[in-house]
């Protein structure tokens, strides 16, 4: 058993996370555990408008409260507003998104960040906080983005139009393609904007460095905002430094700046060390959110269940600042057909500004919101063709070899259709209701979901790798670890190729300072990204450990192998070489013990957008959920009695963990199927706490049975495919599909919650 | 920042003792969990907190003869696991039982539930229908004791004055063969708020009902009683088209209001169905 020969020790088996145990002893400092001597406390002053003109803001009566540092308004900024590129090395064009820290000209959403206080203890702040006037003139605001949309809308910003951007996907004539259909079934698809809700909520703490580094250490997802934090204070890039230590959940919601900014404001204008955390009803007015999506979906379809045509119409709310919205709307677009092959497409997506929170990225960043359209609307056909839905979808399931609707070709593995099989196998024969008021339904969904980040972006990820003078094993990698295991899978890889244990294997991650850079934890990336920088370096330390072997004990390279912490012979066994000997003769002879590693993705020109033909992604993760619910009609309550997943994983690197993001994707996606929404009246959001915004429960979920298909597929490293957000993109679909299927009724909004299913059950 | 005394007798005894040091605005509390979410979203610290969670009196669960009494104290992972409650009022043990998550259970009180007034309060409908007494103590060291229905007299609003605290309950147990049930509606599972509870306690001979209480929560101001339903089936055959006339005159007595967790009209849908099948069973 080696990586030699294929039949790995570590790499696909069941091994509890290196780093579990410092976590559930409570040992792991996360951002906000940190204690600096004399730091002060940041809170923010945000606005009780959703829009309107800020006029005037007085501070003097805060700055005047005992123990009070600074109040800071968007005049004490350096650069308050910045635009940020997107793309990490390459900056593409096309869109610029505006970042403000400090709200000014207009408050655009109820929650906006106005103005910052420092001071010695949490209680001043809030005393402060109490006195800042902020003269403001409430204006009309806009709330609904069709509306936004129509000629003499009020303007959110200052442009002159609410429209950020709009895309297209042109396959085949669509009209020729209607003209053929035996049936069209036209619906149109509403879903909500729904939060991250993680543990931790938005925390940091920063300082002045002796070497005069300004230095953050922050719950992100994203050390390299460094460069935007630097941006804003006008100082060098090198003179700002994140830290990113674990991180209590992320989801997207982490993707973009937080409490950076205000940290290092405080920081360079007091040269004083601080910290803040939001409340839990700070984070939820506060950070970006999943985009709200009115999806219009015409499907034509032949008697014998071929499509034929597929016209979507969407319409995103991007909420009051541009963020990341364009690029969620262009996975939307590419995605919208979902994992079938269509012959003729026409896709039309519009992302427009209103003065709700702003959207961002949400596990599926924009893949989630049309799986729900396109796989309810699988089940609508095959409902108008009197055919089983799986039936449906096999007759239309993309295979490898296929083209999606933008010409590109899935050159890699694509199991959708076993999965589809696997979860309707799983679920098995419908219970029996024993109840009157109670009935059966079971539904499925499949997802066809992206994973590492569009290929134009030309995407990139550096990993260190040395092996120490004992035997042991370092990794400098400028992960993220946001509880996924980002850490915990590097070591895997290097221990792996290297032939030593996981607990061999030191890594540090998520430090700008001393950490190669290596992307965003995001996009389902860092596994595909970092692995791939990881495996090559350990790769390089390995072929140089084995030639100086090979010179060493004077046998050939192909004869040589490195586990159990060994240089073994295979041939001949008693050779066997303890690793920790073979590195000290490298070490004296000069032989490199590590390297830095570059993974770059395959990079394509930007994609055409007049046709929407091109290459976006680089490679999808394929799977499918299947629930069985028993909804009660006296009140609607769809109680999940079964709930099986079933994924193409490529290569499973720790297959525990790869089952626990298996079934929190699950999770996460009911919450989005059964209670999950913000709710607004005019832009303030009504549920902004968790007693109120609703996430399922440990008594909301049942146990989750969960299947791996092992393609060795994909483009990470052993052909292992991203998971992160694809295991959680078909959830909600699949649990509405259960409902309707109950009901004999269709839902066609999110969520889907007693309600609105007794409302169905009534009409 | 001003100051807040904070007081924690132990007894009966001890609380007597320190009434009189008790300023004007002066607040009972015992598991907080409805205090510090309350405070947090802005309300009023008073002069002083009389913690009332560990006086050894108002955590008893008793039963003398056919009265059962229940300390203000006693929390509701006691109640649901005490066995004089769950052999003779089964529907207060599941309200117990539904409130919150463990954790909120191990802290919450009766005395705190009740004293609060949320129309949603879980253990109110259930009370209603034991007929129970609530039972007071004033600073000036009298006590009184009023039934349940008089307590709540509008939103958030009750009968107990600003110099009262709430010592405990008492009701009759039902007797051995009254069917009962508690319901709640939630929009999840776990940790949820009622959007439409109920409580139903029904004595019968046969398809008769000769007794029938039924309580809602969160289908007005205050946690209510039917007095149309109790009266249109009392002495009645229960059959389907009686259960119908219930659920239709169940809405006289209710004025639910829509809000963040639900629709008037879904909460009078529901209250109607979760009492037809409530008939249903226990006349089946
Ligand atoms: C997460 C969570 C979930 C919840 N879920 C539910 C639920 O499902 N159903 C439900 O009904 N409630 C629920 N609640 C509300 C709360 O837990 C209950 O109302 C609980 O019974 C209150 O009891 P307490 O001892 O914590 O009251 P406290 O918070 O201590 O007091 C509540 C109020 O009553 C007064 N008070 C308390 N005791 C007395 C007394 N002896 N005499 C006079 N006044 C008194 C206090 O002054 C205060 O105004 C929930 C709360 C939380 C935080």
């Amino acid at each position: 058993m080696s990586f030699k020969d294929k039949n790995f020790r570590i790499v696909g088996k069941p091994m509890p996370r290196h780093d579990a145990w410092e976590k559930v002893l409570g040992n792991v400092s996360y951002a906000g555990d940190h204690e600096i001597p004399g730091m002060l406390h940041v809170k923010v002053l945000r606005s009780e408008y959703a829009a309107a003109r800020l006029i005037a803001i007085d501070t003097s009566a805060a700055l005047a409260v005992k123990g009070v540092e600074t109040v800071l308004t968007a005049e004490d900024v350096p650069n308050n507003e910045t635009v940020t590129k997107f793309g990490q090395t390459h900056t593409v064009g096309g869109f610029e998104g505006l970042y403000r820290v400090l709200a000014e000209k207009k408050v655009r959403f109820f929650g906006e960040a106005v103005a910052i206080v420092a001071a010695k203890s949490p209680e001043i702040c809030d005393e402060a906080l109490k006195l800042i006037r902020v003269e403001y003139e409430p204006l009309e605001g806009v709330f609904d983005p069709a509306e936004a949309l129509k000629p003499g809308a009020y303007l959110v910003g200052e442009d002159d139009s609410n429209l950020i951007c709009q895309y297209k996907v042109r396959k085949g004539d669509i009209g020729a393609g209607f003209a053929k259909a035996d049936v069209i079934v036209e619906n149109t698809y509403r879903v909500p904007q729904v939060d991250h809700a993680y543990l931790e909520t938005e925390c940091g703490s920063a300082w002045l460095a002796e070497d005069g580094v300004l230095t953050i250490r922050a719950s992100t997802q994203v050390i390299e905002h460094f460069r935007g934090i630097a941006e804003v204070l006008g100082l060098p890039q090198n003179k700002v430094r994140v830290i990113a230590p674990m991180v209590g959940g992320g989801f997207g919601g982490k993707e973009d700046i937080t409490v950076e900014t205000f940290l290092a404001l405080v920081v360079f204008k007091t040269s004083k060390p601080c910290t803040m955390t939001w409340t839990r009803e700070e984070s939820l007015l506060s950070h970006g959110k999943r985009h709200a999506y009115t999806m219009k979906y015409k499907t034509g379809a032949s008697s014998d269940g071929k499509l034929v045509a597929l016209e979507v119409d969407i319409l995103s709310d991007a909420g009051a600042y541009v963020y990341l919205s364009p690029w969620i709307l262009l996975y939307s677009t590419v995605k919208a057909t979902g994992p079938y092959n269509i012959e003729t497409v026409k896709v039309d997506a519009r992302t427009v500004l209103t003065n709700n929170i702003f959207a961002s990225a949400n596990r599926g960043f924009g893949g989630v919101q049309v799986c729900f359209a396109y796989e309810r609307q699988m089940d609508e056909v095959a409902k108008a063709l009197g055919m089983d839905p799986l039936e449906l979808r096999r007759k239309n399931f993309l295979h490898q070899g296929d083209a999606l609707a933008t010409g590109r070709v899935l050159e890699h593995a694509v199991e959708t259709e076993q999965t589809a099989i696997n979860v309707r196998k799983m679920l098995g024969e419908k219970t029996v209701s024993d109840k009157a008021n109670i009935l059966i339904g079971q539904g499925i969904a499949s997802s066809m979901m992206s994973y590492g980040r569009m290929t134009f972006l030309h995407d990139t990820s550096r990993s260190y790798v040395s092996i120490e003078l004992d035997g042991s094993v370092t990794i400098r990698c400028g992960v993220q670890d946001i509880g996924c295991g980002q850490k915990s899978s590097l070591a895997s890889i290097a221990a792996e190729v290297l032939g030593v244990e996981l607990t061999d294997v030191t890594v540090y991650f998520g430090d700008t300072a001393l950490t190669p850079l290596a992307g965003t934890t995001t996009a389902t990336r860092q596994l595909y990204m970092s692995g791939n920088a990881t495996l090559k370096a350990a790769q390089y330390i390995r072929d140089n450990l084995l030639n100086k072997g090979a010179e060493v004990l004077k046998v050939a390279v192909e004869d040589l192998d490195l586990a159990d912490n060994k240089l073994v012979v295979d041939s001949d066994p008693s050779l066997a070489m303890p690793l920790a000997e073979l590195v000290k003769i490298c070490a004296s002879d000069g032989v490199e013990l590590f390297n830095l590693a570059q993974f770059n993705a395959p990079a394509r020109e930007f994609m055409d957008f007049t046709t929407g033909q091109g290459q976006v992604f680089a490679d999808f993760t394929f799977g499918s959920h299947g629930i069985e619910v028993a909804v009660d009609t006296d009140t609607g309550k769809a109680e999940v009695l079964k709930y099986v997943s079933s994924y193409d994983v490529g290569q499973a690197l720790n297959t525990l963990s790869a089952e626990g993001q298996i079934e929190g994707g699950a999770i996460y996606g009911l919450g989005y199927g059964m209670t999950e929404e913000i709710l607004y009246e005019k832009g303030r959001a009504l549920n902004a706490n968790l007693a109120t915004y609703l996430i399922p429960t440990a008594m909301d979920v049942p146990d989750i049975e969960v299947d791996m298909i092992e393609s060795h597929g994909g483009i990470g490293p052993f052909g292992a495919k991203g998971l992160g957000e694809p295991s959680s993109v078909p959830s909600a679909p699949a649990f509405v599909n259960a409902v309707c299927n109950a009901i004999g009724k269709s839902l066609s909004e999110l969520p889907a919650t007693p309600e609105r299913i007794l409302r169905a059950l009534k009409n | 920042m001003s100051e807040v005394k904070y007081f924690r007798p132990k007894s009966y005894k001890e609380l007597n003792d320190l009434l009189d040091q008790l300023p004007d605005f002066f607040l009972a509390v015992a598991g907080t969990t409805d205090f510090i979410p309350a405070t947090r979203n802005g309300a009023p610290y008073p002069d002083a907190i009389l913690d009332i969670s560990q006086v050894a009196e108002f955590l008893l669960i008793k039963k003398d003869d056919l009265r059962i009494s229940i300390g203000a104290a006693v929390t509701m992972a006691d109640l649901f696991t005490n066995k004089i409650i769950v052999e003779n009022a089964p529907a207060l043990a599941s309200a117990a039982k539904s409130l919150g998550a463990p954790q909120t259970r191990n802290r919450a009180t009766i005395g705190g539930n009740i004293a609060n007034a949320s129309p949603s309060a879980d253990t109110a409908p259930v009370l209603l229908t034991l007929n129970a007494d609530v039972h007071f103590l004033a600073k000036d060291g009298s006590t009184r004791q009023i039934p349940l229905t008089g307590f709540f007299q509008d939103y958030k609003k009750t009968a107990m004055r600003a110099d009262e605290i709430i010592t405990g309950f008492s009701f009759d147990a039902p007797a051995s063969d009254t069917w009962s049930r508690f319901a709640k509606i939630g929009q999840r599972n776990g940790a949820t708020i009622s959007v439409v509870n109920m409580a139903v306690l029904i004595s019968k001979e046969g398809t008769r009902c000769t007794d029938l209480k039924v309580a809602f929560g969160a289908v007005g101001p205050v946690p209510l009683r039917s007095p149309s339903v109790e009266s249109l089936a009392t002495g009645k055959i229960m059959d389907q088209e009686l259960i119908g006339k219930c659920a239709k005159a169940l809405q006289l007595d209710i004025s639910p209001i829509s809000d963040i967790r639900g629709s008037a009209e879904y909460r009078r849908d529901v209250a109607a169905n979760i009492l037809a099948r409530a008939l249903t069973d226990a006349f089946a």
